[in-house]
């Protein structure tokens, strides 16, 4: 597992959990720091599965604490299509949290899909169809 | 999935980049255990008989070769199924003794250490085999190629036997299927040095070849399920 890779898409994850840059460091290098203190995972092939239950959980955690602010405006933005991405996240912060938080797992984070399944503890069917339908629903939004 | 559609998620979803990233890193970063390590590890849970037992073994093939005349590679090729029963024996030990359970329980996911070592005893029998071979092949008048496959075909045939009755029949039963399949094995290639030894013959290798393929499937598709067996019994 490259863990510098692993790294990146944990704070990812993070910070649009949290929307707050250091919030999301914090909680990534925790998930990591429990990573590499547990040894009943060592090696096991379960690991991604691990690392974002260990996150995910983190992120609950610390939402309960402090609310998630707005996204902050500054955020990097693509130079392709600028209009496009703006739209696009217009239309993701309108989805509810978990539909987020699917689409980046399993299109940005490119998250095997029964990793997913074990996560959210769905059949592999019911994945897809949710998947699909929040993928439809953006496509329609934005072309419309 | 529409790339365009993709690649804008994927834009859309960059956050700014982290401060801590890298200081982090080169403070924590963990031993991951390499294939070559993870084997050489397992290696040292085969026991020691297992080791000296193929040795042994390997040494009887050689003698009984040097012994015999004219007869040398079809006598040794009946004695490998006695060498298949050692991996077999070893690689269901824990199975044997009902350990899987303590197995689990252990730093290294128990599929990962049963793959390593089958690895281990399985590389330890081919380089017995690969030397038997070719000095059977200058011993005899069979080429490396056909000596290796009479070699191979019933050392394959035992492991695939062995390893389905070990994961059939539970305890010592167990060892004592193996071992009857590996008696079987033995007495049928006797018996067909004996009685049918136009079987030995050259132009018959075509259907050594077909019962090698049949027996290296056989083997891959038991070590599949062997290897599957132990990922169902993790804790859920």
């Amino acid at each position: 597992m490259d863990i510098e890779e692993q790294y990146n898409r944990i704070y990812r994850y993070c910070y649009f959990r949290l929307r707050d840059r250091h919030r999301a460091e914090d909680i990534t290098q925790e998930t990591f720091l429990r990573w590499l203190s547990s040894d009943t995972y060592r090696d096991s092939g379960r690991t991604i599965q691990y690392l974002y239950s260990i996150a995910r959980n983190l992120c609950t955690d610390e939402g309960r604490r402090q609310h998630a602010a707005p996204l902050p405006e500054d955020l990097p933005m693509a130079s392709e299509d600028p209009l496009l991405s703006l739209a696009l996240r217009t239309e993701l912060d309108k989805l509810s949290q978990e539909d987020r938080e699917l689409v980046l797992l399993r299109v940005v984070n490119e998250v095997p899909v029964g990793v997913l399944c074990k996560l959210y503890g769905v059949s592999r069917f019911a994945l897809y169809r949710r998947l699909r339908g929040i993928l439809k629903h953006l496509r329609e939004r934005l072309e419309g | 999935m529409d790339k365009k559609l993709k690649r804008a998620l994927k834009q859309a979803f960059a956050p700014p980049p982290p401060e801590r990233k890298a200081a982090f890193l080169r403070t924590h970063r963990r031993r991951e255990l390499g294939p070559a390590a993870l084997l050489l590890t397992q290696a040292g849970y085969v026991r020691w008989w297992t080791w000296a037992g193929s040795c042994a073994l390997f040494a009887a093939i050689l003698m009984l070769a040097l012994s015999s005349e004219a007869r040398t590679v079809w006598s040794s090729s009946a004695l490998t199924p006695l060498l298949a029963l050692i991996a077999v024996s070893e690689t269901s030990r824990a199975r044997r003794y009902g350990m899987e359970e303590l197995e689990l329980s252990c730093r290294m996911p128990r599929s990962a250490a049963l793959l390593a070592r089958m690895a281990a005893v399985g590389l330890l029998h081919l380089v017995l085999l690969g030397i038997t071979a070719p000095i059977l092949s200058r011993w005899g008048e069979v080429g490396v190629l056909r000596t290796g496959v009479y070699l191979l075909t019933p050392y394959l045939l035992t492991v695939a036997l062995g390893m389905e009755l070990s994961r059939r029949v539970r305890g010592q039963a167990g060892l004592l299927a193996c071992t009857a399949a590996a008696v079987l094995v033995c007495v049928l290639g006797m018996w067909a040095l004996s009685v049918r030894p136009e079987l030995y013959h050259a132009e018959r290798i075509r259907f050594w070849g077909i019962a090698l393929a049949l027996a290296l499937t056989a083997s891959v598709f038991e070590f599949v399920q062997t290897v599957k067996e132990t990922e169902e019994l993790q804790w859920t």
